[in-house]
């Protein structure tokens, strides 16, 4: 695995430890004990990242006014009723050098700030000058906080989407480690029986339900652990990565005395279809908000679309009905009419960040509210779409981290690198000593004026 | 190997190829001067074929950059990355295994795809995808049980007992693993079954089938035969070359004579291989695999979510994209195992096959009359085979315009194998509006004319604009807007196919007889059925490959029988 400049490691062992770094014929039980052991008292911070595809229409994204007395724009008004709680951060950068088109890398480095591999996994081509590239390089933010932290959740994290596309870096931002992406729920009805569905079912069924997959993964698991030493180390990886997805599911059954009061989802609709995204969004953003109340996870992820390219369909929700989101993107700033149909989808994109903010809000939690308790990060893959630019990437942090973080404002920076941002947020969630993150980090230190 | 159904992810890779591609205001990617010094010059920097090493079907040198001919005196073979099964092999082994239709598949996470091809060989799974897996295999499971447990199990009544299970254990596991279980996992599933006995015989039962298909020796490719010490490569075991046989050439896993062949060691040799490989191939079972192939070579994928403006097209209905689809791998599956064969016909061909609708026909302007052979001829000064077809044509166009660039990306990408530098930043990507008083060729004319531009576009729109008599939907035209249509074209660095034509048709000759074409052809071939791609280690392969293919005139059929008796096919790289 590439380096990361890291911290050095903690004495504690993290859940990923456990699961990987002790060989598979470890059994389970003695580790038990010690997670059970970690207790918790404060309710532990939560990091949600949000994604929706190609940059925003800048001069309408921005707010205007000064720090703490600016006025929201257009796109971000249906965020006024959480104003107080927010970061709104204009002028960060993302260093893009290296391989692949910027909406096919653009989705890794959102998240991982590290290139894609410069090899050729995903094109072959005779003495060409194609475009070469391959998987992401490094982890993204979430995951190496959880590496961190080892949380005592019955899910490390929850990714969601909603069409998030195929198994490709163009549509995948979360990533365990180099060529390990994590691929999101996308659909709520199905991802609601996996998360909670359970739940409902009486004590007698839940304890048949439980012995009967604990037989099943108990072989899954043997049979899992007896290819080892049959296989190369590349395809080893991919046997470990099982076994450990395996066991985690093993100590969650063991583990889970969760009571869930789930979200009422409407009736499910095709969540492929593109006229139904409205109806998939709202029931996603409710499951989601319910998963984080419940405590399945601390970390989660909402990646609307994909960053390769959001087309092949029209926003005709919003009365969009002739050019797809893509096309619209690579109008020149001089077509109005552009502009203004691409804000009406950017504002959407604002009110669906907003609905979910207005969940985690109305939820009380300690002495305020679980938004409270949370950073939710919202960002792109690229700044602007006709010119693929990474620069003045818009970016929304949501939440003040139990009060370890200033809201209420309107920061403006100059072109600073968003690994900045990503080491701050690590900060905040408590990753106390990282300094830098990503391979594409020059610099080290969090982000001046924003902790 | 390949997608169920086009889903989202197959859309995002389609468009991003279209959108890709469209009118640039700007291109400094590709070296402005990139006419040098004729046709097939290898200039410096460009992309496209250079001509000799790498491009020449026969003769030495056809290792990817390289010039010394391979040794093949010993074996040597390419690595193969542990797969998955693709939703497609997924969804047509639970319908061999459970006689199941549809498409369970889909509830799984999607397909990694490399280049054309879907193959689930590069990243491990995710947390999620083994979630999916034993929801699906419960569901699945639960399914097959209640309709089928006496035909499934072969136990009923008096009979639901556990020696009868231990026998399904077996039995069944035998055909979702490819290979006999040992003693050690019959037990394993003995001991399952038994700890569910008292909640029933069928409960039982349904434990243990969801488990079998849950098991990563269902899920995964798994090929494990070692090596003799100190050697690089391992001849895979008669059970694991059952296994990649039965996926290239039927795409789902083996039958149950397949799996009786290779307990009895016929499958170690290449004589056996390649009878059993010729069973394969005579049964239509094989469509299946030809149908999968030629979708993802052609760039058929999103085909079938594809949509046209309701108002230019109306004929354009999911009945008609269905028979577009359909048409053309029915029309590989005649041509290459009840016809001659020959890539030649594949790709110049005047006819279709009987099957092809009514409204399809119409569209073609043809009669429809079924011919002796099972052919309906088709104008031959329109139609050339597959390029000249209605899902080709289709695909690579856009909602209410053809487009020069899509067809000419396709025709470079996927049938000469090369690949062009991405389009720089700040480009406006959108196709030109279209214009009542010019034809499309005038519309791009600026790729052609802007120095900035051309460097790239003279190797995608001079093929593209050759297709222009087929509007969007496949329809012939003389005529655009009342103007008459241009659509003299030229192949740039593209090796020996390099040249001049005019129209598709001429094109498609063209295409069909050029050495160029049949390397890429072969290679192509070799990314399906095997799940990766060539690297320099399988030259010996692909040299072997490229001498059958020419001494069988390129007949497709030799191609496969040649690709599943090579050694790429046969050994495995035994990594550390």
């Amino acid at each position: 695995m590439k380096a990361l400049p890291r911290p050095p490691q903690k004495a504690r062992l993290s859940r990923r430890a456990l699961l990987s770094g002790l060989g598979v014929s470890t059994p389970l039980s003695p580790f038990l004990p010690l997670l059970e052991a970690q207790g918790q008292e404060a309710q532990p911070l939560r990091l949600i990242l949000w994604f929706t595809p190609h940059g925003t229409v800048y001069d309408n994204w921005k707010p205007s006014g000064g720090e703490t007395d600016f006025t929201l724009g257009p796109i971000l008004k249906p965020l006024e009723p959480y104003r107080a709680k927010l970061n709104v951060l204009d002028g960060l950068r993302i260093q893009a050098d290296g391989v692949g088109a910027p909406h096919t890398k653009g989705p890794p480095l959102l998240w991982t700030a590290s290139p894609l591999n410069d090899d050729m996994t995903f094109t072959r081509a005779d003495g060409s000058g194609g475009m070469y590239y391959g998987w992401n390089s490094g982890p993204s933010l979430d995951q190496v906080i959880i590496d961190e932290l080892g949380p005592n959740t019955p899910y490390e994290s929850l990714e969601f989407g909603v069409r998030s596309g195929g198994s490709h870096p163009g549509s995948r931002m979360i990533y365990t480690g180099p060529e390990a992406p994590l691929a999101p729920e996308t659909n709520p009805w199905a991802a609601f029986k996996r998360l909670i569905g359970d739940i409902g079912k009486t004590g007698d069924q839940l304890e048949q339900l439980r012995t009967e997959r604990r037989s099943v993964l108990d072989v899954l698991d043997g049979e899992l652990a007896s290819l080892q030493g049959k296989l190369g180390s590349a395809d080893q990886k991919k046997i470990d990565a099982h076994l450990a997805a395996v066991r985690e599911i093993e100590m969650r059954l063991q583990n889970s005395n969760i009571a869930c009061q789930g979200p009422v989802l409407g009736t499910e609709v095709d969540a492929n279809q593109s006229s139904n995204t409205p109806v998939v969004m709202d029931a996603m953003i409710a499951l989601m908000a319910s998963s984080l109340s419940c405590g399945l996870s601390n970390f989660a992820s909402m990646q609307y679309r994909v960053g390769e390219n959001d087309g092949g369909y029209l926003y005709d929700w919003l009365g969009i009905s002739d050019l797809e989101h893509h096309l619209m993107t690579h109008e020149a700033d001089t077509n109005l009419t552009a502009k203004a149909e691409l804000t009406k989808i950017y504002t959407w994109y604002a009110e669906m960040f907003g609905k979910f903010l207005g969940k985690l809000d109305a939820v009380p939690e300690g002495s305020g509210t679980m938004l409270d308790n949370s950073l939710v990060v919202w960002g792109s893959e690229l700044g602007k779409g006709n010119s693929h630019s990474f620069e003045k990437m818009p970016f929304v942090v949501a939440g003040g981290a139990a009060g370890k973080l200033k809201t209420g404002r309107y920061l403006q920076f100059d072109g600073v690198e968003h690994n900045r941002l990503l080491v701050s947020l690590a900060q905040l969630m408590g990753v106390a000593d990282m300094q830098k993150f990503g391979a594409t980090d020059t610099k080290t230190g969090n982000l001046t004026g924003f902790l | 190997m390949g997608s169920a159904r086009p889903g989202t992810h197959v859309r995002v890779f389609e468009r991003l190829r279209r959108l890709a591609f469209t009118a640039l205001t700007l291109c400094v990617a590709c070296n402005g001067d990139l006419l040098g010094s004729g046709s097939s010059a290898d200039v410096a920097g460009a992309p496209g074929l250079t001509s000799g090493a790498g491009a020449a079907s026969g003769g030495a040198g056809t290792t990817p950059g390289g010039d010394t001919p391979p040794d093949c005196a010993n074996t040597e073979v390419g690595k193969s990355p542990l797969r998955r099964l693709t939703r497609e092999q997924y969804d047509n082994s639970i319908r061999d295994l459970l006689a199941i239709e549809g498409h369970p598949s889909l509830a799984l996470a999607a397909d990694e795809k490399l280049a054309v091809f879907f193959s689930n060989s590069i990243s491990p799974v995710s947390r999620l995808s083994v979630e999916q897996y034993r929801d699906s295999a419960e569901e699945l499971a639960a399914a097959a049980v209640e309709a089928q447990l006496a035909t499934l199990t072969g136990c009923s009544g008096a009979e639901q007992t556990a020696a009868c299970a231990e026998r399904f254990v077996q039995s069944f596991g035998r055909r979702a693993f490819r290979r006999p279980l040992s003693a050690e996992e019959t037990a394993r599933y003995r001991g399952l079954f038994d700890a569910n006995a008292t909640r029933g015989f069928s409960v039982a039962i349904r434990v243990v089938l969801q488990t079998l298909l849950q098991s990563p020796n269902f899920v995964y490719h798994l090929e494990l035969a070692p090596a003799r010490a100190g050697e690089g490569v391992t001849l895979l075991s008669g059970y694991e070359v059952a296994s990649r046989l039965s996926f290239a050439l039927w795409n789902t896993l083996p039958d149950s004579d397949l799996l009786d062949a290779a307990g009895a060691g016929l499958l170690d040799t290449k004589d056996g291989l390649r009878a059993q490989a010729e069973r394969l191939l005579e049964s239509d079972r094989a469509k299946d695999a030809l149908a999968s192939f030629h979708v993802q070579w052609l760039g058929l994928d999103a085909l079938l979510d594809t949509n046209k403006d309701a108002q230019l097209f109306p004929q354009f209905t999911g009945q008609l994209k269905a028979a577009m689809r359909d048409e053309t791998v029915s029309f590989a599956d005649f041509v290459i195992r009840r016809g001659d064969g020959r890539l030649q016909t594949l790709l110049s061909a005047p006819f279709t096959v009987a099957s092809a609708t009514a409204d399809l026909l119409k569209l073609y302007g043809a009669t429809g009359s079924v011919a002796a052979d099972g052919t309906v001829q088709l104008d031959p000064s329109q139609r050339a085979g597959l390029l000249t077809q209605g899902a080709f044509l289709s695909a690579h166009s856009h909602p209410n315009q053809t487009s020069p660039v899509h067809r000419g990306l396709a025709v470079r990408k996927n049938l000469l194998c090369t690949d062009l530098p991405d389009p720089p930043a700040n480009v406006n990507n959108n196709p030109p509006a279209p214009d009542a008083n010019a034809t499309t060729r005038q519309r791009f004319e600026q790729h052609r004319t802007d120095p900035t531009c051309a460097g790239c576009h003279q190797l995608l729109d001079p093929i593209g604009v050759g297709f222009e008599n087929y509007d969007a939907i496949g329809g012939y035209r003389s005529a655009e807007n009342g103007l008459p249509i241009d659509a003299n074209g030229e192949l740039l660095n593209a090796g020996n196919a390099s040249g001049t034509f005019s129209g598709a048709v001429e094109l498609a000759k063209k295409l069909a007889s050029s050495p160029e074409v049949r390397a890429c052809v072969q290679k192509q071939w070799f990314r399906f059925s095997l799940g990766r791609f060539e690297g320099a280690e399988d030259a010996c392969t692909l040299q072997r490959l490229a001498a059958d293919f020419e001494a069988s005139d390129f007949d497709v059929k030799a191609l496969l029988l040649s690709l599943v008796t090579s050694d790429a096919f046969r050994y495995r790289k035994v990594e550390p």
